[in-house]
């Protein structure tokens, strides 16, 4: 019945594969990254960020084993994560990083993964080691692993966010701050000193390479359709100026009252008035800004068509305000960006260094009192200063080794009636109190 | 190390087998003598001797040309059944594991484990699943297939039969095993970065015999203070107090020692902070050797640095050469205050006279911790190459493999190939999952009582720390638990320990595979599992009616 030959057959087929073949190659060809290039399916692809080059590098390795595993990927998971937490449970940490990393091969857009796993190695690991160039040496790992996980998901702020608080607050915050902060510019494992240059290719300040990603964070998440869930939005967004602050703070603590700390305040105060300030965030009473003049707050009521009032809008810029302690950082940049507040600090600095040092003890008061001197000064300007801790523990803790100079001074000098602080002093009897117990305590 | 490493008796080992071999094998013939009498009636006890001598006979006249005959024709199954494919799969996993594995930590001393732990695993997990396939099907698919009434119609002897497959198995599996291994060292050793290189060794390590800790009063115990680790491995002294750690070694091999020229200790500790401290500064301890024969004390002149979790052998490594120095309390004229001399001993003479020290350990920060276990200080003999160490861990996998062969063939002399590839599937996975749990159980020191007294607690919804007022019901449930533990005490050694085998973690840390611990008792688990599945198997195959499909 069949009259075509077995060749025939053959050619027929190959003929029909070919015809199927174009419309698959016409419609699937694959894009070069590029707007409107490669067949129909690509440009939907890119039209609509469904492939997964839109979410960010697409890494080979974790694509085959996904394909390799076929629908065994969520088991091959599970026993990673078990796997993960025994190792962690029995120190077998080298082990520990190889599972996290086959880990993100299974699960490279889960945002969790990388989020968990990077505190685990930063903040858990690291402390379990005992020397001091290796916790640095695990904290690394958790920022390279979390700048990883940025990379591999451009879509996700908060893991840009995270890379700037393991590089920031880890290593600039940590009981070790001193001496990682010091490795984050020459670091003890590269040979010949320098930075890791995977984590800090230029060299900087590890609060100026944060705030980097902390800004990068806040432009991830003010793209369309981009949303964060790990903090309220006028918090979040003030972190790029809050690691301006740590930096000119961290400046301060380790001595350094020069010029470059002082335009470091200066700069914090401009982008907390001018950005972060500046920013709209969303209230019930519509947009509202933290900056807030009557002008400014009139302005938004005209751009919501009065559907709210000047008083609605005031009400909700201060709740938000109190929210993340705007008026207070504002303050605090507003008076350590004052030539007179770097003076002032660097007294009482050079005071307290100089005394536990054995210095001259006529030299060290001098210095102490002329910085008791500036503090008064402060206080009488911005009497809030009188509810910030940390300013009332530096002004107290001076009045404490400046009042034991003078009692054990030879020639007897007593503490006299009145002398810069005294209302500080008085005011917070207890809390001087410690400290004075806190200085004998010493001896 | 994160494990004990215990010693093996091989004398209460071969008694234990011959007991529960002896308590199997008496119960086995008397259930066949039994079932013979109530088959055959009178005539049932002598076919059962007839039966048995025949099997004497079998076994005596065994025929090593024909077992050779039936092992190269297994061969040739098995590569017709196209299982060395397997090499490819392990081709493709050493291509691309350095995707995986290259760079996973910076460090490169601890990037060696994971070479070598991902070289040993890829290794075991190949070839065992396909040796337990091979095993389980080829006597069920010759059955099927009736190409063994082409065997066992020539002057084979069934016995014979179950060698062959043994033999040609495991013919099979050497041959895939050494192609893997030599490919896998020359992997490692080419992956290791060059200034890791160092590490790949075999430390051989004499661990103490008893280690015991002292407490401020002076009592001693087994366990030190716990810092609230969740792992419980380690116990801790605490620091610039009179708490420490002895470890005890007996009858050290000084010749050894002396033929090294030195004395070399490696600890391990680990530290536990609780407070800041000076965090540049590790914590630190001293040591004190004691010559356990004189009672002389000898405080080495520095104290050492805690290396924690390093695996870099040279920062954790103390060298005493012939002549150690040591301090010295010397009690002044006064009588009562002592000051610290510096004074010199002869190692061999002195340190090491009467072959028994002890070492103390004291921490020396105060509110600091020092964590410790036995394995954590070990004096180190001379080390032994990679390739010693790394080729004893493949010899582990070949051992493991033998005991997988002869339990899978055996299961298919009296099962088909499914039920025999679950059966032996399922005895591996006890042997390796729940070893422990059994002994726990059959040993009654698995918290929550035996099966009677885990259903009541269950049902009762208590949970097992609750105690059960004692009563007649209590009384009931210990009786049947204590005639349950003893079935399952002798149902536990039908399961091959295979945590002997799993050798990897002493390669992965440098360490030589001890023959003691671990050598031995895998060759003895190996023996104990090949001469009783012989038996079973050549009877099983007597019994079997090779027609049934």
């Amino acid at each position: 019945m069949n009259r075509i030959s077995s060749q025939q057959k053959k050619l027929v087929s190959l003929v029909l594969i070919i015809l199927l073949l174009a419309p698959i190659v016409y419609l699937g060809a694959p894009g070069d990254g590029t707007e409107n290039s490669g067949g129909l399916l690509a440009q939907k692809r890119s039209q609509y960020d469904l492939g997964e080059t839109s979410l960010g590098d697409v890494d080979p390795t974790g694509a085959t084993m996904n394909l390799v595993l076929l629908g065994l990927r969520g088991i091959a998971s599970n026993v990673l994560w078990q796997q993960a937490v025994e190792q962690k449970d029995h120190k077998d940490w080298a082990g520990l990083k190889a599972t996290v990393d086959s880990i993100v091969l299974l699960q490279p857009h889960f945002k969790q993964v990388w989020q968990f796993q990077a505190w685990n190695l930063a903040y858990n690991v690291s402390a379990e080691w005992d020397g001091v160039v290796d916790r640095y040496h695990w904290v690394k790992e958790g920022g390279k692993f979390i700048i990883k996980g940025s990379n591999r998901n451009k879509k996700y702020p908060e893991l840009y966010w995270d890379s700037g608080r393991i590089i920031g607050h880890k290593i600039g915050a940590a009981d070790e701050k001193k001496t990682f902060r010091k490795f984050f510019l020459n670091d003890p494992e590269i040979e010949g000193g320098g930075p890791d240059l995977d984590l800090n290719p230029n060299a900087r300040d590890n609060f100026l390479v944060a705030k980097d990603w902390f800004v990068i964070a806040n432009d991830v998440e003010a793209q369309p359709g981009i949303t964060q869930t790990r903090l309220a939005p006028v918090l979040f967004r003030s972190y790029p100026v809050r690691s301006q602050m740590d930096f000119a703070e961290a400046r301060q603590d380790e001595g350094k009252f020069d010029e470059v700390t002082r335009g470091a305040w200066d700069l914090a105060y401009k982008e907390v008035t001018t950005v972060w300030g500046a920013e709209r965030f969303a209230s019930p009473a519509g947009k509202i800004v933290l900056e807030a003049t009557d002008d400014v707050l009139q302005q938004l009521v005209k751009e919501d068509n009065n559907k709210y009032t000047l008083e609605q809008k005031k009400n909700w810029v201060e709740r938000r305000q109190n929210m993340c302690g705007y008026r207070s950082w504002r303050m605090r940049c507003l008076i350590e960006k004052k030539p007179e507040t770097i003076a002032a600090h660097r007294n009482l600095y050079e005071g307290k260094r100089d005394y536990f040092s054995g210095e001259d003890r006529s030299a060290v008061e001098k210095k102490l009192f002329a910085g008791m001197e500036g503090m008064e000064k402060l206080l009488a300007e911005f009497s809030e200063l009188e509810i910030n801790d940390d300013f009332r523990e530096e002004c107290l803790k001076a009045v404490t080794l400046w009042q034991a100079i003078r009692v054990d001074s030879i020639d007897g000098k007593g503490i006299p009636t009145n002398y810069p602080l005294k209302y500080l002093w008085s005011e917070y009897s207890e809390e001087a109190k410690h400290y004075s117990e806190l200085l004998r305590s010493q001896f | 190390m994160s494990f004990d490493v215990v010693g093996f008796n091989l004398a209460e080992g071969v008694v234990h087998f011959l007991k529960v071999f002896g308590g199997v094998l008496g119960a086995a013939l008397l259930f066949a003598f039994l079932i013979s009498l109530l088959k055959f009636g009178g005539r049932g006890a002598g076919l059962f001797f007839q039966g048995i001598g025949r099997g004497c006979s079998d076994f005596v006249h065994t025929s090593p040309k024909r077992v050779w005959a039936l092992t190269v024709l297994t061969w040739r199954e098995a590569t017709r059944k196209k299982a060395l494919f397997v090499f490819v799969i392990f081709a493709l996993l050493l291509m691309f594991a350095g995707w995986f594995l290259g760079g996973s930590v910076d460090r490169a001393d601890l990037q060696v484990k994971n070479y070598i732990s991902f070289i040993l695993k890829a290794i075991t997990w190949l070839t065992l699943p396909v040796i337990l396939l091979l095993s389980c099907w080829g006597l069920p698919s010759d059955i099927k297939n009736r190409s063994l009434h082409t065997v066992v119609t020539k002057p084979v002897r069934r016995q014979e039969v179950v060698l062959g497959r043994f033999f040609g198995f495991t013919l099979v599996g050497t041959v895939v095993l050494l192609v893997m291994g030599v490919t896998g060292y020359f992997w490692i050793v080419g992956q290791v970065p060059e200034d890791a290189r160092k590490e790949l060794i075999a430390r051989v390590p004499v661990y103490c015999d008893n280690l015991s800790f002292f407490d401020n009063a002076g009592n001693e115990s087994d366990k030190g203070k716990n810092v609230g680790d969740v792992w419980m491995f380690r116990s801790y002294i605490e620091g610039a107090s009179k708490e420490h750690a002895a470890f005890k070694y007996d009858n050290l091999d000084i010749d050894a020692i002396k033929r090294a020229g030195k004395l070399r200790l490696e600890y391990n500790f680990e530290a536990f902070r609780t407070h800041k401290g000076d965090v540049n500064q590790r914590l630190l301890c001293n040591l004190v050797i004691v010559n356990n024969k004189t009672g002389t004390r000898y405080l080495l002149d520095r104290p050492i640095q805690i290396q924690e979790f390093s695996n870099r052998v040279s920062e954790k490594t103390i060298t005493l050469e012939e002549t150690v120095s040591y301090l010295e309390d010397k009690v002044q004229k006064d009588g009562e205050s002592k000051q610290r001399v510096k004074r010199t001993a002869n190692l061999y003479d002195e340190i090491l006279a009467g072959n028994s020290i002890t070492v103390e350990v004291f921490s020396l920060d105060s509110g600091q911790f020092l964590g410790m276990a036995r394995p954590d200080l070990f004096i180190k003999m001379p080390d032994h190459s990679f390739a010693s160490s790394y080729f004893k861990a493949i010899f582990g996998v070949w051992l493991q493999m033998l005991v997988i062969i002869v339990i899978g063939v055996t299961a298919s002399c009296f099962v088909k190939g499914p039920v025999a590839t679950l059966l032996t599937f399922g005895i591996v996975m006890v042997g390796t999952t729940f070893n422990e749990l059994m002994r726990e159980l059959a040993a009654g020191t698995q918290e929550g009582g035996g099966p009677f007294e885990a259903s009541y607690r269950m049902l009762f919804h208590l949970n097992p720390s609750t105690e059960i007022d004692a009563g007649p019901l209590t009384s009931v449930m210990t009786i049947v638990d204590q005639v349950m533990l003893v079935f399952l005490w002798t149902i536990q050694h039908l399961f091959p320990r295979f945590d002997f085998f799993n050798m990897n973690q002493y390669v992965a840390n440098g360490i030589d595979v001890p023959w003691q611990a671990t050598l031995l008792p895998s060759i003895a688990v190996t023996l104990a599992f090949v001469i009783p599945c012989l038996l079973l198997g050549y009877f099983s195959l007597q019994l079997r009616e090779m027609e049934a499909k």
